[in-house]
């Protein structure tokens, strides 16, 4: 691992590339999708490979200048990301849901209409 | 269980007490051992531990592939602004009663792509997964293959759990495997 291996130049590259476009696709779903669920499919989904391709990054370049505890660091990162975003996904989308006037969605099927006015 | 690993622990602490060093590397090693000898003793806990790997590794796979063809779904809808996508909101119901094993499972739908878990709910007695989706062609396919991709590999950990467990805990899921 050293930072001068133009294997690791090739590889921070590449990933950092790819979290890039995903970010940029993630950015067009939010401004060009039809509903909330479906942009926030585009926000949260793509930005978990986006992100992650990018704290990986963030860890391979400062694991390959000599510091390896960085790398471990941007893993644990990547886990507590990945732990917490599904959370606030599913809290925003039920919000969402529930403070929904009628045709605020696009929705082919709706299975869970008839539980509208419970609590 | 716990005290499986926490025997696992204590070899792991030993191996570098033994070795005269205190690297992480050491209690790796250590760590490895034990498991090695906690296997040979209990079959059950390598086996558990072996499969938690291959849920982790199978949900990560999951979500790279679901990413791309979200990022594929996206692109398409962007470019041409005809395309009409099918959302929708499907009915999953639950099998699994184990709370920390629902609130993995909602959380592993939510981080794939194209899923989103909306809400849980009770419906004629049983417990309801709403999940939102995307692009939706039949909704009990969609039903059928959910419950295939991830709530069946997760009773199949439960269980395994259980066996390790000897049978005798009523609540609590795995620990391990938060992902």
């Amino acid at each position: 691992m050293n930072i001068d291996s133009i294997l690791i130049n090739y590889l921070i590259l590449g990933l950092a590339t790819v979290g890039v476009i995903f970010m940029l696709i993630s950015a067009l779903g939010i401004l060009r999708l039809p509903d909330v669920f479906t942009r926030m499919h585009a926000a949260g989904k793509a930005a978990t490979l986006g992100v992650s391709c990018l704290l990986l990054v963030a860890g391979i370049y400062f694991g390959a200048l000599g510091d390896i505890s960085e790398f471990w660091r941007m893993v644990a990162l990547i886990g507590l990301f990945f732990a917490t975003a599904p959370i606030a996904t599913t809290t925003m989308a039920r919000a969402a849901y529930r403070t929904a006037k009628p045709g605020d969605f696009t929705l082919t099927l709706d299975e869970m209409e008839e539980t509208k006015g419970e609590k | 269980m716990l005290r499986l690993l926490a025997t696992n622990f204590l070899v792991a602490l030993l191996w570098p007490t033994l070795n005269g060093t205190y690297a992480p590397g050491v209690f790796a090693t250590g760590f490895v051992l034990g498991f090695i000898m906690l296997t040979i003793v209990e079959r059950s806990y390598g086996k558990l531990f072996f499969h938690l790997a291959f849920f982790f590794v199978y949900v990560l796979y999951a979500i790279l592939q679901s990413n791309l063809k979200l990022a594929l779904l996206v692109l398409r809808a962007v470019l041409n602004p005809k395309t009409t996508l099918r959302p929708g909101i499907v009915a999953v119901p639950l099998t699994i009663t184990n709370p920390f094993e629902r609130a993995l499972l909602a959380s592993v739908i939510t981080l794939t792509p194209g899923t989103l878990s909306v809400d849980l709910k009770q419906k004629d007695g049983a417990d309801v997964l709403y999940v939102h989706t995307v692009d939706l062609h039949d909704a009990d396919a969609f039903r059928t293959e959910l419950k295939e991709q991830f709530e069946d590999r997760i009773l199949y950990l439960h269980k395994l759990y259980m066996d390790v467990s000897g049978m005798n805990e009523t609540s609590g899921g795995p620990a391990e495997g938060v992902e």
